[in-house]
């Protein structure tokens, strides 16, 4: 009897360590995804992404980066973070109201560029002068919001900028 | 003739399997001409009427290598092959979770580089579309600026 307790012990801790859930939550830099957007978690469709330093390390020293142009970028980045979410055109109007006036009070970010058609809001804010710390880019198209934060300690612009001439 | 002592001595060495070939043809030799019931032993000695069938080949059914694989473990044995089995067991799920992870990890990880290069892609197309914006607006100020 003793025997088939141990066994069942057993069992349970190695199903325990087959599929419970891992601890890899961690509170990373934030950036402006955290600053304007986490208010937004619980929207339907709401969906976030990060890429952490190692992640970038591990990536960048396999050469997965598809361009070396991006890999030189990417050692500049020590954080990416991305979010999306399905938004009505109503919404879109009164957040990119309501992300004007925060990034005005807020003061850490600068618009760097805005583009806006009947489609499409696109928008790219950085953070740090002269030394780029953040890049960020807000874009909405097709009912769709995107965000994605490229953050470090010196981003260059005009590498960024070149990438596109260069592909 | 063979005394009942005789006899029953050499019953007892055949049902120890110790009798000799001689010793077994003198016992079948005997029973074939005493029948049943004529001897004093004659309860004693009943089951040995068998013997007049020895000339029967005698048919094996089973090997003894056979018998010896099917004897119990000892429980030191039993206990081994249990512990052996929880262990392929355990060493089989972390195995499978192992490879689940790293397969989950892989699929995020391409997901994720995929949305990386595009987002600086669109970041600089749109950052040359600001300069080539920039560079217009001031050539048309320029040359608006020279007509007057």
């Amino acid at each position: 009897m003793k025997a088939h307790y141990i066994i069942l012990f057993i069992l349970s801790l190695s199903f325990n360590l087959a599929f419970g859930q891992g601890n890899n939550s961690g509170k990373a830099e934030d950036s402006f995804v955290d600053a304007y957007f986490t208010s937004y978690a619980k929207m339907p469709g709401y969906n976030a992404q990060t890429m952490g330093e190692a992640m970038i390390k591990r990536l960048s020293g396999k050469g997965s980066w598809k361009h070396p142009s991006i890999a030189r970028i990417m050692k500049q980045v020590k954080t990416y973070k991305n979010l999306s979410l399905p938004v009505s055109l109503q919404f879109t109007n009164t957040m990119i109201e309501q992300l004007d006036q925060d990034v005005r009070k807020d003061g850490r970010y600068d618009q760097y560029y805005r583009k806006v058609t009947g489609e499409s809001i696109v928008i790219i804010y950085t953070r740090g002068k002269p030394t780029i710390k953040e890049i960020a880019v807000v874009s909405v198209a097709w009912g769709h919001l995107t965000v994605s934060s490229f953050i470090g300690d010196q981003i260059d612009l005009e590498s960024v900028r070149a990438l596109s001439e260069n592909r | 003739m063979m005394e009942a002592a005789e006899l029953k001595r050499l019953l007892e060495k055949y049902y120890a399997a110790e009798t000799s070939l001689e010793e077994e043809r003198a016992l079948k030799d005997y029973l074939e001409q005493h029948s049943a019931g004529q001897d004093a032993a004659q309860s004693f000695f009943q089951a040995a009427s068998s013997f007049k069938q020895l000339d029967i080949p005698v048919q094996q059914f089973t090997a003894p290598e056979a018998r010896g694989r099917i004897r119990k473990l000892p429980v030191w044995g039993r206990t081994l092959r249990r512990v052996a089995a929880v262990a392929i067991l355990v060493l089989g799920t972390v195995a499978i979770r192992q490879s689940y992870m790293h397969y989950e990890r892989n699929k995020a990880e391409a997901l994720l580089q995929q949305n990386v290069e595009s987002d600086l892609m669109k970041i600089s197309d749109l950052l040359n579309q600001a300069d080539a914006n920039l560079n217009s607006s001031v050539e048309q100020t320029v040359i608006s600026g020279l007509n007057h």
